[in-house]
């Protein structure tokens, strides 16, 4: 059982003010509020990182919900990859391709200011898989590289369809490619009209 | 609350100002401004509309999949690569979601308080294919519920034998499985 005993600590008046109203349209006491705020502030700092970080966390991880993604254990996914890419090759890299111009659709039909910009932030905040992934962009060109000792060459070969397909939603088309496993590097440039 | 210069002195219970004090430690900053900055990105959250406990346990459940080996693939990928190897590698399959399943609840038991109600969360907080998620705690077994209206037949299956796994993994005994397409039903003992 936790302990009831009480200790006083000073918190800025405005922001002891804001708890007291989130308090009470919660149905809280402002004790129960800051403890509970509290508890979980620790709770999530034990774990390696501010509130802020698991709140930007918590909004890409919904972006990518959004985005149609889904989670699956990666060695079941290197797996599957690699017997489907026997299997069916030319289907299979063709169905990477596809989500990867989806995916690049998705993101510029939402509307946001810099479609690509936000596609990159989230593609590289959920690769965690992936040490080394770069996506760089000029007005005219986009350069790739993408570094991960524990991709297949099957695999790495369907990632980089994928690429790909987002290069193409966004318009560009690749002008220089280097591929072997577990290495990517892409360079691309905006299609006239 | 009482009240002082610009400051107003809130009650905090004795049994949170050690993690606080910890954090202050390790931070090399005073408690009192880890309290203020833990309550300022608190309403911030909720400014922002979030649910700072939903926001607490989705990290907490996000740093499991990272640790167990999750990755994100879009489903469209995923949902062809199961429909064409899972009718010649079904068993294969199967076997490496009940394995996964096992250090899933291995490591549940080992971080979490009450592992079964943190694998409800985790279900719930991570499988967005889910509609519907239970899991009930009763003297000595675990009922799971799990629906869903856009699970394909394999995808339950999967599901069911990773649930298994977990249980597993958890120290229980699957006793009986209900698995139709989207829908799944499992009940454990110890």
């Amino acid at each position: 059982m936790k302990s009831s005993r009480r200790k006083m600590l000073a918190a800025r008046e405005d922001l002891a003010d804001k708890l007291g109203k989130m308090a009470s349209s919660k149905g809280f006491t402002i004790f129960g509020m800051v403890n509970n705020l509290l508890e979980l502030a620790v709770s999530v700092e034990a774990m390696g990182i501010s509130l802020d970080e698991a709140v930007d966390n918590y909004r890409i991880i919904k972006a990518v919900k959004n985005a149609s993604f889904t989670l699956v254990l990666e060695s079941l996914l290197y797996d599957t990859t690699e017997i489907a890419y026997q299997k069916a090759k030319e289907k299979t890299l063709t169905t990477w391709f596809d989500a990867g111009v989806w995916v690049g659709r998705q993101y510029i039909s939402r509307g946001a200011d810099d479609p690509f910009t936000a596609l990159k932030r989230d593609l590289k905040a959920f690769s965690w898989n992936i040490p080394e992934f770069t996506m760089e962009k000029t007005e005219k060109e986009v350069s790739i590289r993408v570094l991960s000792p524990r991709f297949s060459e099957s695999y790495t070969l369907l990632f980089n369809r994928f690429l790909e397909g987002i290069l193409e939603a966004f318009g560009y088309g690749v002008t220089y490619k280097e591929v072997g496993r577990g290495n990517i590097r892409l360079e691309a440039a905006k299609k006239d009209g | 609350m009482a009240r002082s210069k610009g400051k107003k002195l809130v009650y905090v219970s004795e049994g949170l100002i050690d993690g606080i004090a910890k954090i202050s430690r390790n931070r090399g900053e005073s408690v009192g401004k880890i309290v203020e900055d833990s309550l300022r990105q608190s309403v911030r959250v909720n400014d922002e509309g979030y649910d700072v406990k939903q926001v607490a346990d989705f990290f907490s459940v996000m740093q499991a999949h990272r640790v167990l080996g999750g990755v994100f693939v879009p489903s469209g990928v995923l949902d062809f690569l199961v429909a064409e190897v899972y009718p010649h590698r079904r068993d294969l399959l199967l076997d490496k979601w009940f394995e996964s399943g096992c250090w899933h609840g291995k490591y549940l038991k080992e971080k979490f308080d009450n592992p079964v109600k943190a694998f409800g969360c985790f279900l719930e907080l991570s499988r967005w294919d889910l509609n519907e998620v239970e899991v009930k705690e009763l003297v000595g077994s675990v009922k799971i519920r799990c629906v869903s209206t856009v699970l394909t037949t394999e995808g339950t299956e999967s599901l069911a034998k990773f649930i298994e796994g977990v249980m597993d993994g958890l120290g229980y005994k699957t006793e009986h499985v209900d698995c139709l397409k989207g829908m799944i039903i499992l009940e454990s003992k110890i």
